[in-house]
């Protein structure tokens, strides 16, 4: 049987959920190496140390801990003329995010956190005429969640085929294309549609 | 793209001079590592069995010598059976061996580092060591086992078959051979789980790897582990041999002086080399798009 080469392959969204994969990343040079270069193109550990600073062999340690994590993997392997064997590793993912239900179930400070964000996104709806009554806020919290984390799963669900081809185009064509295509995604879900169309009515009804 | 299904006799060549190169290049930092596991390995051995030996001494009453683990363990040999004597002993050397085991894999850790970036330090060997301490000995203590216990179990077999002198009995080397046909096809097989556990899998997944990997990839793994034990074998035997046969070679000054220098080959060069040429041939062959974990990835759809 020949393997299906998915190298290639890289997932528009992904979302975390897990703590321990959050922690992974609460660390400053494993933040640089996923979010600054791998969430771009494959690189090699001598590629990423120079690009950083450090040295290959602590850029090689985070890397089996970004591995662990299942935020980067590795991708192909090459073989210079010194006889290196060159990996090159690329995040799993072009964006992530912190998957909101989750956050809201732990503990320590996490859901606090996830729970002012929602908060915050309700309260800054008033800049818009919306003005939600305190007594409305946790039903007004609990759809915007639902919303959120519905279109997560959905937009998690895109996958880009050939991530070569993705780093060569400009910003903004990355930018519109992944839209483009969540949009198209979300559109196809009845649940995603069902729970929009419940919170643009919830919005209206609290709008000057 | 490289061309991962080939194994040839160039690639081969390859991987043990690029092996040399790398450690005479990087000698310094390699001896320093091997100085520091040696060191740590030392250290924890000595804390393990001193810890053992007072607590052992609360529920069998006091041991009047630091280490008294020794005589406990001694003393439960003399007193088992022959299967009883084989767990222990498997077990307590085991136990016993598996700071060095841990040191010995985490050498991989640098060759690693050596070969896919072209630079290391000495100290990074000690961070792997204290980054997969669990891993490295869980996995060490098991490949031991797994080549041991069959051995030992021949063993008992052979002293309950054997009533008189067994010196000539066809049977003896039935046994002898079959013990080391399954040692090198067993080692070689597991010889890539150290690098398994480097490259961060599980202790089950290295194992599994090593031994997936020793099977579709039997050329490449095989002529590395081949080639090294084989020169360390021609190293080793002679003299084993000659004790065997019951000479005093190795009583004597030039015996000693052999032994220290087999030692010293063994560990200072060869062993530096062994662990780059495994590693390289291991980040050769592993490659992810080809394996069966890769296969069996599912492809979500938009």
């Amino acid at each position: 049987m020949t393997p299906k080469d998915t190298s290639l392959q890289m997932k528009d969204l992904e979302i975390i959920s897990d703590p321990n994969t959050i922690k992974v990343l609460f660390d400053k040079t494993r933040a640089v190496l996923v979010f600054k270069y791998l969430v771009n193109e494959a690189m090699t550990v001598k590629q990423l140390a120079d690009a950083i600073g450090k040295n290959p062999g602590n850029v090689l340690r985070h890397i089996d801990r970004l591995k662990d994590a299942g935020l980067v993997r590795q991708v192909r392997t090459e073989k210079t003329n010194t006889g290196i064997v060159q990996r090159y590793y690329r995040a799993t993912a072009r964006e992530y995010r912190l998957g909101i239900t989750d956050m809201m179930k732990s503990g320590d400070g996490v859901r606090d956190y996830a729970e002012d964000r929602l908060r915050s996104i309700i309260s800054s709806l008033s800049v818009y005429g919306v003005i939600i009554p305190s007594d409305k806020t946790e039903e007004a919290i609990e759809l915007l969640r639902k919303l959120v984390e519905r279109e997560n799963t959905i937009s998690a669900k895109v996958t880009i085929e050939d991530a070569e081809a993705w780093n060569l185009l400009p910003k903004q064509q990355q930018e519109d294309a992944s839209r483009l295509m969540r949009e198209a995604a979300l559109t196809r879900d009845d649940q995603y549609q069902r729970l929009r169309q419940k919170w643009s009515e919830f919005v209206l009804d609290y709008s000057k | 793209m490289l061309d991962l299904k080939k194994w040839t006799f160039g690639e081969y060549v390859e991987t043990i001079r690029v092996a040399t190169r790398f450690t005479i290049r990087n000698y310094l930092s390699f001896f320093l590592a091997l100085l520091g596991v040696a060191v740590v390995s030392i250290v924890i051995f000595l804390a393990g069995t001193l810890i053992v030996s007072l607590h052992l001494s609360m529920v069998v009453g006091p041991i009047d010598i630091p280490f008294g683990i020794f005589e406990v363990i001694g003393e439960l040999i003399t007193d088992s059976t022959e299967i009883g004597r084989l767990g222990i002993v498997l077990v307590f050397i085991g136990l016993l061996v598996a700071p060095l085991l841990i040191g010995f894999g985490a050498l991989f850790g640098i060759g690693q580092e050596l070969l896919e970036s072209g630079g290391t330090e000495a100290e990074g060997v000690l961070i792997w060591f204290k980054r997969k301490f669990l891993s490295l000995a869980g996995g060490g203590i098991i490949q031991f086992v797994l080549l041991f216990a069959p051995i030992g179990l021949e063993y008992i077999f052979g002293t309950w078959y054997f009533h008189s002198d067994p010196i000539g009995d066809p049977v003896l080397s039935l046994l002898i051979t079959l013990a080391f046909i399954w040692f090198i096809l067993g080692a070689g097989l597991l010889s890539m789980t150290f690098p398994s556990i480097i490259d961060g899998m599980s202790i089950p997944a290295a194992l599994k790897n090593s031994v997936s990997l020793g099977v579709r990839r039997s050329d490449a793994v095989f002529s590395i582990w081949l080639s090294f034990i084989s020169i360390e074998m021609l190293l080793i035997v002679p003299p084993f041999i000659d004790l065997v046969m019951g000479s005093e070679f190795l009583d004597t000054l030039e015996g000693s002086i052999y032994a220290l220098l087999v030692l010293a080959i063994t560990v200072l060069i060869i062993l530096p080399i062994h662990i780059l040429a495994t590693s390289r041939t291991y980040l050769l062959i592993s490659d992810p798009n080809t394996s069966e974990e890769q296969v069996s990835e599912p492809k979500e759809e938009p």
